[in-house]
């Protein structure tokens, strides 16, 4: 596929996503920097893109204490020993469909990185196309990263936000399976902390899981295409104040990816929050 | 007995046979997970299997040791995945040992 292909999926902010092609050519460029973030962590010590290093969404994008992503000095830190400067474009890529990608890179917008970019079709299109992969870890010289402001308002939902956003009547997608929504699927034995206390949805959510955006191959839907599952199912249209939500927040980030650079919504946020945190909270409205 | 959740981290079914005497007869498991979870799973099973581990051995498992000989810097704070296999064995005996108690008069 080429950028072509990619500007004829006709998206609002095309430039968010590059092809293999793109990332291929671009390996060597000192102003980018290839990130891998997966769901299976161990899959980049298996094989990743030359250059490419690797972000662990558990290890190294979390608060360790409180339930909360690191702090501004740690975020800075990490940028710098990965050899990211505030100019440098970021290019992720990652497993199940870009999931953990898209998760990372909205981390990275909480601290104001603008200059990010998804690999389409992340780590199984690059292997699919016989694309080289090395183990090789590179080393990068550390870069310069003035501490950041974080502002996480204008991407992040917390759970009184979801409150008042019930109260104005504003949209609401949840991104979990059609089980989980409903509330059949609860919690697996054995894991009773996995799940939550109480199954259903926060009312009036629409159901939409995340992985529809998708194609078989894991490139994302055109824009089109996404248009009729989110606007003509779900009732969404532009100009919504959108919150989407999961079980932790991640499968929805890749669903605010979506609509905020592919479909072009500039008000989408993520309430990480999600459902392990709504379906255990004392009186906090369900539907089912 | 299953085990995990499909969309997080992983999930198992572990499939238990006893002898009637405390002893595993047979013992296997599928899944989808990450590479951790699966690899754990796998190793436990085997560990079981080499060691010839009765039931109450497998049960008296400490996590912690089971997580330090995969690796600590493998697993970091994936401890969950790690032990994903080794936990739903031990609620897979149980539910065996429950099932097999003779009723009580």
């Amino acid at each position: 596929m080429s950028e072509q292909e990619i500007q004829e999926k006709g998206y609002a902010r095309p430039e968010a996503l590059v092809t293999t092609e793109w990332v291929a050519e671009h390996l060597d460029d000192q102003n980018v920097r290839i990130v891998e973030s997966d769901e299976d962590v161990l899959l980049y010590d298996i094989g990743h893109i030359p250059n490419a290093v690797k972000i662990d969404w558990v290890e190294d994008l979390n608060d360790p204490l409180m339930r909360d992503y690191l702090d501004p000095e740690k975020f800075a830190r990490l940028m710098s020993e990965k050899g990211i400067s505030p100019d440098t474009t970021v290019v992720f890529y990652g497993d199940r469909n870009n999931w953990w990608a898209t998760y990372a890179l909205w981390v990275f917008r909480l601290f104001g990185h603008d200059n990010v970019k998804v690999m389409d079709g992340g780590r199984v299109k690059w292997e699919a196309e016989g694309r080289p992969m090395t183990q090789d870890v590179p080393s990068f010289p550390s870069a310069d990263y003035p501490v950041p402001n974080r502002d996480d308002s204008r991407i992040r939902a917390f759970k009184e936000d979801v409150m008042s956003h019930l109260e104005d009547h504003n949209p609401l997608v949840d991104v979990r399976s059609p089980g989980e929504y409903s509330g059949e699927l609860l919690h697996m034995p054995d894991y009773p902390q996995e799940g939550a206390l109480r199954g259903g949805h926060i009312p009036g959510a629409a159901n939409v899981p995340w992985a529809r955006a998708v194609r078989e191959d894991a490139t994302f839907k055109s824009a089109d295409e996404l248009r009729e599952i989110y606007e003509g199912e779900a009732g969404l249209k532009g100009g919504d104040d959108v919150i989407a939500y999961c079980r932790i927040g991640e499968r929805s980030s890749h669903t605010w990816f979506v609509l905020t650079y592919l479909l072009g919504y500039d008000k989408v946020r993520n309430y990480d929050g999600s459902w392990t945190e709504w379906g255990n909270l004392v009186r906090a409205p369900i539907e089912r | 007995m299953p085990g995990g959740g499909p969309e997080c981290g992983g999930s198992v079914v572990v499939y238990l046979k006893g002898d009637g005497d405390g002893r595993i007869a047979d013992l296997s498991f599928t899944g989808a997970g990450d590479t951790i979870s699966m690899g754990a799973a796998s190793i436990i099973m085997q560990k079981v299997h080499d060691d010839n581990l009765s039931m109450a051995e497998v049960l008296d498992l400490d996590y912690g040791t089971f997580v330090e000989e995969l690796g600590s810097e493998v697993v970091g704070s994936r401890t969950r995945n790690a032990t994903l296999g080794l936990s739903t064995l031990k609620s897979a005996i149980r539910r065996y040992l429950r099932e097999r108690r003779p009723d009580t008069r």
